[in-house]
């Protein structure tokens, strides 16, 4: 019936979406050498340019939606069951579609960007759109050589597709990745403008200006994108954990870590003028560290669960990552004698050091995550081996850093700018530091009996002293997390406090009003500190994991089993159709200590039609503020309906959602228009259409954000039907078992080298047989360790051993921070005596026209606080 | 089944924005869009645009200061301190404000006091309503077509012939103009039409 050939068609937008790109690209160029009446040609070129790659999608969608399965993106990721929506998600369900909804996402913020500068930065305009352009050939390029969503299938076409890997066939799939998408493509929008500052030499506040709003967007998003791969792992994987230190899920969060770097540190180029090239760094790499991190994940050169099929469009990444590291060095160098600034700070306890201190520890987490995540590369290069770093490595590690993070984030809002006074520091922290001894004391007094003791047993990842005191570090982790937490909660906490009863004092205003207009008055500050309060939440969620009970059975229909302080009876196995699927459900019944009935659960199998070889286990959970009890359904028996099931209780992972949710209010808050702004639009029609626009991308935000809220709540009404990874299950009889397994990855060469915890191949289970009768022998752990190393290898081994490269693994990161710590206080030093060095001026030597000049800011400054 | 429609309307809707927005971008090449009006912003040099930001900062600084001395939050004898430094800082940025507009002030006082020398006729005039904002009294007429002009203009703005007026007087204005803090490449960002008045700089 179709007479449109979608395959061509979509290939020739594609083309036309490089040429219309080229087009912007050049007139921009032209504009910002010297022709300004341009900009309006270069403004229309790239919104026709967004409008090719809009077109392109629909096709693509269209295909979709018509089961177009000559084309060979369609026939391999839907097949004629699947419901609309999963057609609709398959478009960046693989790897070529994927590049195509970047373009389209790119697109989408190009529009806003547009829309929202008009008349604005003008000067910058032109190279921002050049840049932009170039990001979209870029990826025009990609698609059209390596990875066209339009290519068609070899010979004829397909009377069904392949249909969607059912891991994927879920409510997860359709909003995960979008949002992950949104994080990384918005970080162009800043980088654009940058490089626009770069190129006209036009580098003080301006571009910060400029793309502050566009920063805290993207970050905003790929917070939430990190946030619901969480979840996403946690309700649908089966495996139990939220976080697995998996490459894609590094890949997403170096990006992070160094654009909240960027965030802290342009606060102080804000008011001094300072760090400016350090500022341009950060942002060029925020936005290298997403490219260079979709790269890491789809070139295949590392081994994910995210498996995106290996391609060969790796290569034209790599080209693009030594443009933009020649490109931006190159800026950079040249713009060098502008971006000079006068560096002085007065103390060592200022804000502006203490920003300098975030930026320390972000940096170092990041370059920790990037060698361990890089080291199969590095070693096979090396050593020719590769050596794959697991989740215990990140886990023991990132402990002491995340605890210095916290610190920080205590210790910071207590400064002030330019200089805090020992006595005066000591004074402001005195609250929350009591606060934190209150929490502590009850933490060391009450934590065992209800649960959470404070110190808890840890395994040492090295046999050495590095080893032991990682153990001992991570081993009170959870009493460092709620101390340091409690003191971070007890500094916001006052921060607010003392502003509202400024205002109830001075302005006579009731608590509430004084609460809402101090926070209207300064967003990003408060925002800012209520994102510090739902990352400390957070932090207490991750610390729970430590408090987690596991336990594995096998039940006849009626038999209970107990786990921590619950019981859970298994009732009866229910098998239940649809046309895509058969589901095998587990009744359930929780029961706690009384045994009084909490509610059923029904963890399941489906056996997808199209995929009968990948049962997916679907788990069930009950969540609750306190802890999380999560069921595994293992095997069935259809006969004897005997069972085996796997329940963790998990304390405190509610804590993770909730902090998150409160992070993503923050940032609501932080870039949301004051009442003010919005009055603001009755003031004359240019103004008026300016705030509109600026109404418009504010409530988009809040729109994107507040359907990220709603996520959780979905989750809850149907915890009972997801799906898993996992297609088998292993069982795990003991903790030490469970450590041990952890280490030792799997080497029948077909999984993506999975430790022995996971890998459900019949070579691991072998090898776990093995182990266990060594295990049952009285042979111990770090003896079976070595042993599997000599057989297969360091590459064997999840955790690198505490020598040669393996040692060089956290070496490497630690002195690097060390490094970079001495550094800072050095230059601190030296900035600090460059500043003793001006005189200061006092009163007595002011001149008339000094007192003439003061009335005047007194003037100025009343109108400041007026329109504030 | 719908959907598919949907997705080809729109796709076509998109291919029919791309297409006018191509054409309004060739239009806007060939010059016969219209132009986005001048900001005043815009014109700024980069120095005096820099003291601006470090004006803005600055009082920034002095109020978040004095909120966090109300709030307790800073000693007595760091707010004295920190508040005289940048109250220091802030006098000086004023202090470069000025000195950068002076000469224009001057040029401006002087203009005043020879409108005021005309004596009291010209503020008596009844404030004029003609669209030129000129008053009348102190314009020129032109000899050709006896049409008003401005005190300054050198040729007639109704017929184009040449005035007698001040050219004294013209050529400093001029000279005012050029010498103005305006960043020169974008002073001259309208080829397709005229700066509106929201452009001009003071």
């Amino acid at each position: 019936m179709t007479t449109l050939d979608i395959p061509f068609l979509g290939s020739l937008v594609l083309c036309l979406v490089l040429v219309c790109a080229s087009y912007t690209f050049v007139v921009s160029v032209a504009t910002g050498r010297g022709r300004p009446h341009l900009l309006p040609a270069a403004r229309y070129g790239a919104l026709a340019t967004c409008g090719f790659v809009a077109f392109a999608l629909f096709l693509l969608a269209y295909a979709f939606q018509t089961h177009d399965f000559q084309i060979r993106y369609v026939a391999r990721y839907s097949d004629r069951s699947m419901p609309w929506w999963y057609l609709v998600a398959s478009l960046w369900g693989g790897q070529d579609g994927s590049l195509l909804w970047w373009t389209f996402l790119l697109s989408g913020y190009t529009v806003a960007v547009t829309l929202w500068m008009r008349g604005r930065y003008r000067e910058l305009q032109p190279w921002m759109f050049a840049t932009l352009m170039t990001i979209f050939g870029f990826f025009c390029i990609t698609m059209l050589f390596a990875a066209n969503p339009f290519a068609t299938t070899v010979g004829a076409a397909p009377l069904d597709g392949e249909g969607l890997n059912p891991l994927l066939q879920n409510y997860w799939m359709a909003i995960h990745p979008p949002s992950l998408y949104m994080g990384f493509v918005g970080w162009s929008i800043p980088f654009a403008i940058l490089v626009g500052a770069l190129i006209t030499g036009r580098l003080s506040r301006e571009w910060i200006d400029a793309s502050r709003l566009w920063a805290m967007v993207a970050w905003s998003f790929l917070s939430l994108g990190l946030l619901l791969g969480c979840l996403w792992s946690y309700e649908e994987l089966g495996w139990g954990g939220y976080w697995a230190w998996d490459p894609v899920e590094n890949a997403s969060f170096m990006p992070w870590l160094v654009g909240t770097a960027f965030l802290h540190s342009i606060l102080t180029q804000e008011r001094y003028g300072m760090m400016r090239v350090w500022n341009v760094f950060l942002l060029c790499l925020t936005f290298f560290m997403t490219i260079f991190g979709t790269f890491l994940t789809r070139s295949g050169l590392i081994a994910s669960v995210h498996s995106f099929a290996r391609s060969d469009i790796g290569i034209y990444f790599v080209w693009y990552l030594g443009f933009l590291l020649i490109a931006c060095t190159a800026l950079i160098i040249w713009r060098l004698p502008k971006l000079r600034s006068r560096n002085t700070i007065d103390s060592m306890l200022s804000r502006e050091f203490a920003f300098l201190l975030n930026n320390w520890i972000l940096l170092g987490m990041m370059v920790f995550v990037l060698v361990a995540t890089t080291a199969p590369l590095l070693s096979d290069w090396l050593m020719n081996e590769k050596v794959t770093v697991g989740p215990p490595f990140y886990n023991k590690w990132m402990v002491p850093l995340g605890i210095i993070l916290l610190l920080l984030m205590g210790i910071g809002p207590l400064t002030s700018w330019r200089k805090t006074t020992g006595r005066g520091f000591w004074r402001a922290a005195l609250v929350p530091a009591v606060f934190g001894l209150v929490v502590f004391s009850l933490h060391v007094a009450f934590g065992a009996r209800l649960g959470y003791p404070p110190v808890i047993s840890s395994d040492e990842i090295y046999d050495t002293a590095t080893g032991r005191a990682l153990a001992a570090l991570f081993s009170v982790a959870p009493l460092l997390v709620t101390t340091v937490g409690a003191f971070v909660i007890g500094t916001v906490v006052q921060e607010f406090w003392r502003g509202v009863r400024v205002r109830m004092r001075s302005k006579g205003e009731s608590p509430t009003t004084a609460l809402v207009r101090l926070v209207s008055r300064a967003k990003r500050r408060y925002g800012g500190y209520i994102i510090h309060v739902g990352i400390v939440i957070m932090f207490i969620g991750f610390a729970g994991s430590a408090y987690d009970i596991e336990k594995e059975a096998a039940l006849q229909p009626g038999a209970a089993m107990h786990v921590g302080d619950y019981a859970v009876r298994y009732d009866g196995a229910r098998m239940e159709l649809d046309p895509s699927k058969r589901m095998l459900f587990t009744d359930m019944t929780l029961l706690d200590k009384k045994g009084d009935d909490l509610g059923e659960i029904s963890p399941a199998k489906f056996i997808y039609a199209t995929h009968p070889d990948m049962p997916t286990t679907e788990v069930a959970i009950r969540s609750r503020l306190d802890n999380d009890v999560y069921v595994i359904m293992s095997t069935v028996d259809p006969s004897t309906k005997r069972g085996t099931f796997r329940v963790i209780v998990r304390p405190l992972v509610a804590w993770i959602w909730l902090g998150g949710m409160i992070v993503l209010f923050g940032c609501v808050l932080t870039m949301s228009p004051s009442v003010k702004e919005l009055l603001a639009a009755t003031k004359g029609a240019q103004t008026e259409r300016r705030m509109r626009r600026r109404l418009a991308v504010a409530l988009t935000a809040l729109f994107l954000l507040a359907f990220g809220l709603s996520v959780p709540a979905l989750v809850q009404a149907q915890s009972n039907s997801s799906s898993s990874l996992m297609a088998g299950t292993v069982i795990m009889h003991d903790p030490l078992e469970k450590q041990l397994f952890g280490r030792l990855l799997c080497q029948c060469g077909d999984c993506a080298r999975l430790p022995l915890t996971e890998c459900t191949c019949s070579w691991a289970q072998r090898e776990r047989e093995k182990i266990r009768a060594e295990l049952a022998a009285g042979v111990s752990p770090g003896a079976i360790e070595n042993s599997y190393r000599a057989q297969f290898g360091e590459a064997a081994l999840s955790v690198p051993s505490d020598e040669g490269f393996g040692r060089a693994m956290w070496a490497l990161p630690v002195t690097l921070l060390v490094a970079a710590g001495a550094g800072i206080f050095f230059v601190g030093r030296r900035w600090r005596r460059a500043g003793d060095a001006l005189t200061p001026v006092t009163p007595d030597g002011m001149l008339m026209s000094d007192i003439d000049y003061d009335r005047r800011l007194d003037d100025e400054l009343r109108r400041f606080e007026e329109d504030a | 089944m719908a959907l598919p429609a949907v997705f080809i309307v729109l796709a076509a809707l998109a291919l029919v924005t791309v297409i006018g927005l191509l054409w309004q971008s060739f239009r806007a090449i060939e010059g016969t869009a219209a132009v986005d009006p001048v900001r005043r912003d815009d014109l700024l040099s980069p120095d005096r645009r820099a003291l601006l930001e470090r004006k803005a900062a600055l009082l920034q600084s002095l109020r978040d200061l004095s909120f966090d001395h109300e709030a307790g939050k800073i000693s007595q004898e760091d707010f004295e301190r920190l508040d005289e430094q940048f109250r220091a800082d802030a006098r000086d940025v004023l202090q470069a404000l000025d000195v950068e507009v002076a000469p224009y002030r001057e040029k401006a006082e002087a203009l005043l006091a020879e409108r005021l020398a005309r004596g009291p006729a010209a503020p008596a005039a009844p404030p004029s309503t003609d669209d030129q904002g000129a008053p009348p009294a102190l314009g020129q007429a032109c000899a050709a077509c006896s049409g008003t002009n401005d005190p300054d203009a050198r040729f007639c703005k109704h017929c184009g012939a040449r005035l007698p007026g001040e050219a004294p007087a013209a050529q400093r204005r001029a000279d005012a103009h050029d010498d103005a803090p305006v960043d020169r490449s974008t002073a001259h960002v309208s080829r397709g039409g005229a700066p509106s008045p929201g452009g001009e700089v003071a």
